[in-house]
């Protein structure tokens, strides 16, 4: 290995300043262009964008040989890196992050319709050297990312329950990192689909906006299972468009829409996904985003990549099944003038409060049965275990994020300022607050299709 | 073509030329990534001269304007056309071959004298 290390050039790898690759033919002839990306892909190898067939490519597959030339972009410092074609790799996690990149760089330049990644071209350091120069402007003090890692990971130590464990989150991401607008999603048991569970900096919740696998930096990273950053917006990734096409093909129609609009950023200039994951799955999405360009490079991706690791242990931990309190006494109902009518349709289990659309999908149908069991009952007290195993609701057998569910259901009813609540009434338990002349209306089981 | 470089920073490619290597150049304007490259398979390395700085200071400040147009911070933009006269060293050349290189359809066509 070379003395000097790619891991300690990675700030020369964002795209900021353009490289210069260098290629030759067979017989010798040099060929030189200039080119968007170089990609960090580990101690010994990196990929380069492969976005045209031309004379590089042609000399490439010939000779096997490369030189780029990359730039800091606060210190002006120029490295060679001698470079030996490994592979070209058209799909997968490497794929993805540089195609991500490369639509954040293209819509930067103004180059959207003409930088297209066709692959990432894998290559082996065979050398780094410095280029002689002049000495430029200091690198000014990093943040110290290791620290902020320690404090938020040490911060997810101290929460009891998963809803503290994803406010905590965020919290820290803006304490520790400064990334002041960032959600978290999960991913809907089975589908390829995720749903936002909290939320922090955004005027709304979007408690239960959904995000189709592949849509936007945080579809991608859930669908790949790798981080995914972004320094320029691009429309490319943008949100709303695939989750609105579902909804097309359901049949909806526009004025009963069963949607939750996304809470991001209208311009968002960084965004960045990590996937959270658990014994090799991916549990949800931790995102952040910005109005700045660049706010988040390979050292801030390291630094949340373990803030997210260490997030879906802790998930993982406070899974396990909490010991159950003891029922508590039934919760005053809330004193309500008119009568509310709740309907229910079983073929997508949505809920709506007169027409207002609520929530849908298994928050929906939880809280459908929380409405059924009470109008039976009287009871507004429930254990989850109950919920669980409840042959009415027929969760999945691993219903894992039950607790998710309830959380992002009793957010959606305070945002909506509904005339229905959810408390937790003790650990492991669930309270019902509800008004007097509520109707309950099953819409049956028609099939819209 | 005479082509201004700094010696320090192109020792391979200067023992190269020298020894009677082609060389290949390419030219892109920073706004609009217009590119085009050159191609010999010959060219003589020759001293820079007090006359070749005037060029210099008006091509580097032409350059570091379309950078800080680009939203470059000053101090980068200052840093990237940086050079030191004293370094500085100079290939000249006939270019046998031109090629768009602008990216896009069309880049690496050769343009027809």
């Amino acid at each position: 290995m070379t003395e000097i290390c790619i891991d300690q050039l990675r700030a020369s790898l964002e795209g900021v300043v353009a490289a210069v690759m260098a290629t030759s033919d067979a017989d010798g002839v040099p060929n030189v262009s200039m080119i968007s990306q170089v990609h960090y892909v580990d101690t010994e190898r990196v990929a380069l964008s492969y976005q045209f067939f031309n004379k590089t490519r042609r000399n490439l597959l010939e000779t096997r040989r490369a030189t780029v030339q990359i730039t800091d972009p606060q210190t002006c410092q120029h490295h060679r890196l001698e470079l030996d074609y490994l592979e070209t790799l058209t799909a997968g996690p490497l794929f993805e992050r540089m195609k991500a990149q490369l639509a954040g760089i293209a819509s930067h330049h103004g180059m959207e319709n003409v930088f297209r990644l066709l692959g990432a071209d894998v290559f082996r350091i065979v050398s780094i050297e410095p280029v002689p120069g002049l000495p430029s402007a200091t690198r000014p003090a990093p943040r110290p990312l290791l620290a902020a890692a320690r404090r938020s990971c040490a911060a997810l130590d101290g929460c009891c329950d998963l809803e503290e464990l994803l406010d905590t989150v965020m919290a820290s991401l803006e304490h520790d990192f400064g990334i002041r607008h960032s959600i978290l999603l999960l991913v809907e048991d089975g589908e390829e689909r995720l749903y936002a569970v909290a939320s922090r900096g955004y005027p709304t919740s979007g408690a239960g906006a959904e995000v189709a696998f592949g849509e936007g930096v945080i579809g991608v990273a859930a669908r790949e299972a790798v981080p995914i950053r972004i320094g320029h917006m691009t429309r490319e990734y943008r949100y709303g468009a695939a989750v609105g096409d579902m909804a097309r093909r359901a049949g909806l129609m526009p004025e009963t829409q069963r949607i939750i609009p996304f809470p991001g950023l209208t311009a968002p200039r960084s965004q960045i996904a990590l996937p959270v994951m658990v014994s090799g799955k991916v549990l949800g999405v931790l995102f952040g985003e910005s109005e700045e360009m660049m706010c988040f490079s390979y050292d801030e991706e390291d630094a949340l990549a373990l803030v997210a690791s260490h997030l879906g242990a802790r998930m993982a931990l406070l899974r396990q099944e909490p010991p159950e309190e003891d029922a508590t006494a039934p919760l005053p109902p809330v004193p309500r003038e008119r009568a509310v009518r709740v309907r229910h349709y079983p073929f997508d289990q949505s809920v709506f409060l007169d027409n207002d659309y609520l929530i849908k999908g298994v928050a929906g149908a939880i809280l459908w049965r929380l409405l059924c069991l009470h109008e039976e009952t009287g009871r507004t007290d429930f254990s989850l275990r109950e919920l669980r195993v409840d042959p009415a609701l027929r969760l999945p057998t691993h219903a894992e994020n039950l607790d998710a569910r309830l959380i992002l259901l009793r957010r959606r009813l305070e945002e909506r300022k509904a005339c229905i609540r959810l408390e937790r009434s003790g650990r492991g338990r669930v309270g019902l607050i509800v008004p007097r002349g509520l109707t309950l209306e099953d819409a049956g089981a028609v099939d819209p299709a | 073509m005479r082509i201004l470089l700094g010696r320090a920073g192109n020792v391979a490619l200067l023992e190269a030329v020298g020894a009677g290597a082609g060389l290949a150049v390419t030219f892109t304007a920073a706004p609009d990534h217009r590119s085009f490259q050159v191609k010999t398979s010959h060219a003589e390395i020759r001293p820079a001269t007090s006359d070749d700085l005037p060029e210099m200071d008006r091509q580097t400040a032409c350059f570091m304007d379309d950078l800080l147009e680009l939203g470059f911070p000053p101090e980068l933009a200052r840093g990237y056309v940086a050079f030191d006269p004293a370094d500085l060293i100079a290939i000249e050349f006939l270019p046998d071959r031109v090629f768009t290189q602008t990216p896009g359809p069309g880049a690496g066509a050769e343009l027809k004298r």
